[in-house]
């Protein structure tokens, strides 16, 4: 297994523009308490990540109820809607109309830059090395037009698919790339798969137990899972806890540990090639998250760090969490066995 | 493990202890005896038989031998091996000399289809074959230069070891640990044509090499440096590789004792067009790897060969002649440190 550490100038805002996050998070909690709040019925869950029941009560955000496992430490929503309720809702919500109208758009020509053609050059570089005869990709759950123009431009596999049975297509053009949308979970997908992305996607199910058997089912012997997702073993997340911006449902329903990402996967009999928190954020949002508000709860070291310190010090505590997998932007390929 | 491979170990010392573990876990080997001329165990201790004369084993139903033995021992029972019609494994160097190694070849060629590997196991670490597959896929363009260096820590009892008795080892730093270094040198670059080399005893009371700087040339224009030593006061493994379009470092190397530090793979790009905008810290991204397969890929890429009858490619007979020839090359470069006994040297 490995872990990588990467060193860029990203700025918070860059990705998330400040006013525009604001009302993005105003309109998902008006949208949790519509879809999620009123009739529909929540279901109690184990943890999803190691299955364990043990766990206590962490707080409450947009009026769903966050539980820590006490097994592997995995933060997540219990009770939660049910997958049939969360693909309502990321089909119709005007959060998630508002995210393809605005924060996608605003933000694409970063991301495309410095978010996705690293990625499709990782995806290329990983497949050489571990699966080199892999044809067949899919993109689960998760539509990046960005990404996938970046990818067929790429020209390296044979066949791109997306395998989602809930988001908008309408701002893709998968014709003229010649990708192929299945509209459909992938439990109901049958054709085989070399390789697979799950960008943010495992922090948004329902039931990721089912998920990570269905995935195992779709990929062949030695195919790959490329996996984004932020992690509450992350500092910015343990220090900011329920204050947080980036915890909140449904998008962080399942905010996995590092220990309980590997549980998930070895469980469904994948072996884990990389698990890195490559994320260079952590320490500019608890600094931007202090210096909006200095009555903020924060450990004491933590905030002798922030105001004592200079920028170089800060960069190199990051450095540090990165290379201890302790940084809450987490990535990981896993491969079948 | 009814289509198992049976193999036998000869020599059970550090590295005949690695390679029992590395069968043990291999679904394709079933270990079915230990030789060593000191081993005073019982077959009770193993779970195989044990015999202190290698000859024994190559009377017994055995398939592959592992040769684990100090570099003076180990041509005779890879030769004797071959000719029995046996695989053999057999650990770096291939003996003290480049005629060892001749002589080797020989026996190899008259016994086809017995297959043949050298351990050369550094080809086979994770953050040299990230590297690789780097290189290879012509992103970074061209490979300009190598640099490495490759060291160890000595300590009490360095003098003392077989490794530095001339008439057992047959050379000093360079062949024992040196040997890897070059090995890596020719899997990114090829064979290289020109040679120079500075053979030195600067520190240790031993009758050969403690230090060995070489400077190595090939056709394609590309250089590479290294530092073989005994004096670096710290275990160290480093391999700079600079290309057309970026740089790789390949640091640290995943071991029992983990005392040469975190494998590590540094890969950098180059950040300009034009000279005047060249950052100094162009952006990098550091590889951690936390899991050495080293073993059991090289040895799981030999079973391939000999259940599929495949050429062996990699670490092959040829892959050891070179190398040996260079060492050789380097030997003779320096008239001060001339080892005879070495032969095809530089003149």
């Amino acid at each position: 297994m490995k872990t990588t550490v990467q060193y860029d100038d990203i700025r918070e805002f860059e990705f998330k523009p400040g006013t525009t996050l604001s009302s993005y998070l105003q309109l998902t909690r008006d949208d949790v308490k519509s879809y999620f709040l009123s009739g529909s019925s929540l279901v109690d869950c184990s943890c999803p990540a190691c299955l364990s029941h043990e766990r206590s009560e962490a707080f409450s955000k947009f009026g769903l109820n966050y539980q820590e496992c006490s097994n592997c430490q995995t933060l997540y929503v219990s009770p939660r809607p049910d997958e049939n309720a969360i693909d309502e809702y990321y089909r119709k919500s005007k959060a998630r109309e508002f995210w393809n109208q605005h924060l996608l758009t605003e933000t694409e020509a970063k991301r495309r830059e410095k978010l996705f053609k690293p990625r499709v050059q990782w995806i290329i570089e990983t497949v050489e090395e571990y699966f080199p005869s892999a044809q067949r990709f899919s993109s689960i759950n998760s539509v990046h037009p960005p990404f996938l123009q970046e990818l067929v431009e790429s020209d390296y596999f044979k066949k791109i698919r997306i395998v989602t049975p809930r988001a908008d297509l309408s701002h893709v053009n998968c014709e003229k790339d010649g990708v192929q949308v299945v509209n459909d979970a992938i439990g109901a997908f049958s054709n085989p798969t070399d390789a697979v992305t799950l960008f943010e996607v495992i922090d948004r199910l329902s039931d990721v137990n089912a998920f990570a058997g269905a995935l195992d089912k779709m990929l062949v012997p030695g195919g790959l899972c490329f996996l984004t997702t932020i992690s509450i073993s992350g500092f910015d997340l343990q220090v900011l806890w329920d204050k947080s911006n980036s915890i909140f449902p449904p998008d962080r329903m399942n905010v996995l540990s590092t220990e309980g990402l590997m549980l998930l996967f070895e469980r469904h009999g994948f072996e884990c090639i990389e698990l890195s928190t490559p994320g260079l954020l952590d320490v500019q949002i608890v600094a931007n998250a202090y210096k909006e508000n200095a009555s903020i709860e924060i450990p004491r070291f933590v905030r002798y760090l922030m105001e004592q310190r200079d920028n170089d010090t800060l960069q190199t505590f990051q450095e540090f969490l990165q290379m201890n997998r302790l940084s809450s932007f987490a990535r990981a390929v896993f491969q079948k066995k | 493990m009814g289509n198992a491979l049976k193999a036998g170990i000869v020599g059970y010392g550090y590295m005949g202890q690695i390679r029992k573990t590395v069968i043990e876990e291999h679904p394709n080997l079933e270990l079915s005896a230990i030789c060593d001329a000191n081993l005073l165990l019982a077959d009770s201790d193993f779970g195989c038989p044990i015999f202190t004369d290698y000859r024994d084993i190559l009377e017994k139903d055995v398939d592959i031998v592992f040769v684990c033995t100090p570099n003076a021992f180990s041509p005779e029972i890879v030769i004797s091996s071959l000719n029995q019609g046996k695989h053999v494994f057999c650990e770096k160097p291939p003996g003290r000399s480049i005629d060892d190694i001749r002589d080797i070849i020989e026996a190899e060629k008259a016994n086809t289809p017995a297959k043949l590997m050298f351990g050369f196991n550094h080809r086979y670490h994770p953050c040299v074959n990230e590297a690789k597959v780097l290189v290879d896929s012509g992103r970074y363009g061209k490979i300009l230069s190598l640099r490495g260096v490759y060291g160890k820590s000595g300590g009490l009892g360095f003098e003392d070891s077989w490794r530095n008795k001339k008439e057992i080892s047959g050379g000093g730093i360079l062949l024992d640990q040196g040997i890897h270094m070059m090995d890596l040198f020719r899997l990114f670059c090829g064979d290289f044509q020109e040679v120079k080399g500075f053979v030195t005893n600067s520190y240790w009371n031993i009758d050969m090499e403690d230090n060995a700087f070489a400077m190595l040339r090939n056709e394609q224009g590309q250089v590479a440096t290294l530092h073989s030593s005994a004096t670096l006061w710290k275990h160290t493994f480093r391999l700079e590789v600079f290309m057309e379009q970026g740089y790789f470092v390949i640091s640290g190397l995943l071991s029992k004792t983990g005392s040469y530090g975190r494998e590590t793979l540094v890969v950098g790009k180059r950040q300009f067009e034009d000279e005047t905008f060249a950052l100094g810290n162009p952006r990098e991204e550091v590889t951690y790897f936390d899991r050495d397969l080293s073993w059991i890929t090289e040895v799981s890429d030999f079973v391939d060969c000999i259940q599929n009858d495949k050429c062996v490619t990699n670490s092959s007979s040829t892959d050891a002649l070179k190398v040996m020839e260079l060492i050789g090359r380097i030997y003779g470069d320096d008239p001060k440190y001339k080892v005879e006994r070495f032969g095809g040297g530089g003149e």
